[in-house]
């Protein structure tokens, strides 16, 4: 019997062991730095705000951690959809001057991979931005370094929440050197193919409600046949 | 036999996390027909008003869901964006997609149709309506399991025949895609499509 007991504590200690090399390893760094910073290629800078509460609306399968938003939103919980969420937000540029608006879809992505780690998410982005155009965009994003600084803190957290400032690229590809994929679809943007980095900022998140304080940011490196004019963004007041 | 548990704890949840995937999303049956040209057919629809998430323009009277508060800025005037459930032809869900229409000199229709398990297909329609009723388009972009394909999207209007269980009609998405190394012929799919 007390064989099976050693071998048992043995093998929880392992386990136990495994886990922390993975939530400690060192080569899972936060990306802090944009692939698109060395561009010279014109950006467009799309922020948003990421809490739900804050959104236009938010949906999910009604029983994952964050709520749906406003009330009474139609819930996505079919089996085929049901880890996945809807997030539609106003954007605006750095200074909070609205430009459009865009619908985000996200799933989790069956690339995930722990051991590599990967907590990854298939994201799509379909903007309107009045007066401009149209973009659509593909990202494959990394939550890891946001879940093992944010999430986990805050659970293991005796006040259920966690408070700082964490500033990281969530963009992990599907380009090889970790940019999203930007087609453009209407007006100026008609025919354009560019890359894209979305980042988010946290400054509080509640282990009961999710995200407390975040605001998202997409930059688009916008395509050089962009018009002359392509920095001219057009207000929506 | 401490230290073999250790080792064996180590090993089994290393070979755990690498063969187990953490992740799987659930499909459904994919209802696609061949096409004489190569090509293949698949055809989504939203059951209206049921699937319909969300509706959102400037100073609508009724916007889905009732207490959405959608901006009420100039330069949104005469777009509107919606959100909808989307099913295969089996009236299954399988994914959810959003329709941007934007009216104005320079008018355009978008659908973005995500299904988790596949990809995403983003498609461009004319704004205006053809002849014989719906819009056709085109497909400007996919990923994944859609990434190489292109082709032809038409999307029409039909009205249910009985409305008695809730669903006033259907929006109705066929799409006739070709794969990269089959050469179009954009008269050939928009009669697929047709069909």
């Amino acid at each position: 019997m007390k064989y099976v007991i050693s071998l048992l504590l043995g093998v929880v200690t392992g386990t136990a062991l495994f886990m922390a090399m993975l939530y400690f390893n060192p080569f899972a760094g936060r990306i802090e730095v944009s692939p698109l910073a060395v561009s010279d290629q014109e950006q467009l800078v799309l922020r948003y705000e990421a809490v739900a509460q804050q959104m236009l609306l938010y949906t999910n399968d009604g029983e994952s951690l964050v709520a749906p938003h406003p009330v009474k939103v139609e819930e996505i919980w079919e089996p085929t959809v049901r880890d996945s969420w809807v997030q539609v937000v106003e954007l605006s540029n750095a200074s909070g001057t609205p430009l459009g608006v865009g619908v985000k879809f996200s799933s989790e992505s069956e690339a995930t991979r722990p051991l590599n780690a990967q907590a990854l998410v298939d994201s799509i982005w379909h903007i309107y931005l009045p007066g401009r155009g149209t973009l659509f965009v593909e990202q494959r994003e990394n939550y890891w370094a946001y879940i093992r600084d944010i999430v986990i803190p805050a659970r293991v957290s005796s006040a259920d929440s966690w408070r700082g400032s964490w500033i990281g690229i969530t963009t992990a590809g599907p380009n090889q050197i970790g940019t999203g994929r930007v087609w453009g679809g209407s007006g100026e943007f008609a025919g354009s193919q560019s890359e894209s980095v979305e980042t988010l900022q946290v400054t509080a998140y509640s282990a009961v409600n999710g995200p407390a304080a975040m605001t998202g940011s997409l930059t688009v490196s916008l395509p050089s046949q962009t018009p002359e004019n392509g920095n001219d963004e057009v207000e929506l007041d | 036999m401490f230290s073999f548990g250790t080792i064996l704890g180590l090993i089994g949840t290393a070979a755990l996390l690498h063969f187990v995937p953490p992740v799987n999303q659930y499909r459904e049956r994919s209802i696609v027909s061949v096409q004489p040209n190569g090509g293949n057919q698949e055809v989504f629809h939203v059951n209206l008003p049921v699937d319909r998430v969300m509706i959102g323009a400037p100073g609508i009277d009724k916007p889905v869901p009732a207490s959405l508060r959608w901006p009420v800025r100039a330069g949104l005037q005469g777009s509107q964006v919606e959100l909808f459930k989307l099913r295969n032809a089996e009236d299954r869900i399988v994914g959810v997609a959003s329709r941007l229409a934007v009216g104005g000199s320079a008018p355009y229709v978008e659908w973005a149709l995500h299904l988790p398990a596949r990809g995403t297909i983003y498609a461009l329609l004319d704004a205006m309506p053809a002849a014989a009723g719906g819009r056709s388009g085109s497909l400007r972009a996919a990923t994944r399991e859609f990434e190489p394909l292109r082709g032809a999207v038409r999307e029409r209007y039909v009205a249910a025949a009985d409305a008695s269980d809730g669903i006033t009609g259907r929006l109705e998405l066929a799409m006739a895609l070709v794969g990269p190394d089959v050469a179009p012929d954009p008269a050939e799919e928009e009669a697929e499509i047709q069909q």
